[in-house]
């Protein structure tokens, strides 16, 4: 721990000074909690679940969604009508100005589609925002298996 | 003499005792009303809707991911929860999938066997060992079963378990009803909607009553153990 310039190298002060810059650039939005849940073997497909923090004053839209794992991603619903489960894609979506977005099993969530390789524990998958302001932001979401 | 038995001190006494018996009377009436009335209460459940009146199962003409016919009286002699699903789903099904298997757990911690049963709505694409592996990574003893599409739709249709798929084909958006075969041209994927409740079936073989999408298997098993 650096106290004081004159103890720090100028590197190190300078990785600080990127890290905080690039967080305040890039950091539309604060992921709260993020996973992605193990599926049974055989699954092509895997459900990423994120919660969504705007700090911002204006909303910040999501209008498409790329991860390294897999060839498809998706914005998808849940939706239960009548006791029946149906899928509604969602074209994007919208984190209101100092609003929140909670997705959930049941709910809203991402569709991880055309895996190359199958999930496991403890991997990441690299999931890309493309927001609607033209930025991306990259997050690192880990897969987890359902705790026992 | 003056009679003993007469004097206001015995007199007045005596009606303390009588009163005394009296509300010891009414007080033992009351509670046994009060008990017969706890007794009648009725049966609270959370998550567990029941019918007036149990229907008893129609023949089962499905199978076993291994293959092995399932009949109607596999259903004797244990409580089973049906669910109806499939394996492609990444959201619903894993979600209830895993509480039915945590159910299974808590259930055998008191050393009693339910009988948990996902029946397919995709045989197509559910072929049989991607379902046994599918339901194994729930709960090795959950039991997937499959068949053809007309058995599974009259297996759904007795529980009024709705569903469909649907399939993008030449652009048009196309509708298959349960029981309707996939036709190779639907690829694989398309979209399936299924219900969502938990079917119970009682160790006489009687559908029993369904839960929707319970809290967690805690509150669904708390409900069961009333039952049994």
């Amino acid at each position: 721990m650096c106290i004081g310039i004159s103890k720090c190298s100028w590197t190190k002060l300078f990785a600080v000074f990127t890290l905080t810059f690039s967080a305040t650039a890039f950091a539309e939005v604060k992921i709260e909690k993020a996973w992605v849940q193990l599926a049974p073997p055989g699954a092509k497909s895997y459900a990423a679940y994120l919660h969504l923090q705007n700090p911002g004053d204006v909303p910040v839209i999501i209008q498409s969604l790329s991860a390294d794992c897999c060839q498809q991603v998706m914005l998808h619903r849940t939706r239960v009508k009548n006791n029946k489960a149906t899928m509604e894609h969602l074209e994007e979506l919208a984190i209101p100005a100092q609003g929140k977005v909670v997705m959930k099993p049941g709910g809203l969530h991402i569709m991880l589609m055309k895996a190359a390789m199958p999930l496991k524990v403890d991997d990441n998958v690299e999931l890309n925002l493309h927001l609607a302001s033209g930025e991306q932001q990259t997050i690192s979401v880990p897969v987890i298996g359902y705790d026992e | 003499m003056t009679n003993k038995l007469l004097t206001p001190l015995f007199v007045s006494r005596f009606l303390l005792v009588i009163i005394a018996v009296v509300f010891m009377l009414i007080g033992a009436v009351s509670a046994k009303k009060l008990y017969a009335a706890f007794a009648e209460k009725p049966l609270s459940l959370n998550s567990l809707q029941l019918f007036p009146t149990p229907k008893a199962l129609p023949p089962v003409m499905l199978r076993t991911a291994d293959g092995e016919a399932f009949v109607r009286e596999k259903f004797l002699g244990h409580w089973s929860l049906v669910f109806f699903g499939f394996t492609s789903c990444p959201d619903f099904c894993p979600m209830e999938l895993h509480k039915l298997g945590q159910l299974i757990k808590l259930a055998q911690a008191q050393g009693i066997h339910p009988q948990v049963i996902f029946v397919s709505v995709d045989p197509e694409r559910d072929v049989p060992t991607q379902l046994a592996r599918y339901v194994e990574f729930f709960h090795p003893q959950i039991i997937g079963l499959r068949g053809d599409n007309p058995a599974i739709a009259n297996f759904a249709r007795f529980f009024g378990a709705a569903y469909e798929r649907t399939a993008i084909i030449d652009n048009k958006v196309m509708n298959f009803p349960a029981g309707v075969a996939m036709p190779d041209v639907a690829g694989n994927q398309y979209q399936v909607n299924h219900s969502t409740r938990i079917f119970l079936v009682d160790p006489q073989g009687r559908y029993v009553g369904s839960a929707a999408t319970p809290e967690s298997a805690e509150v669904l098993w708390d409900d069961l153990q009333k039952l049994l």
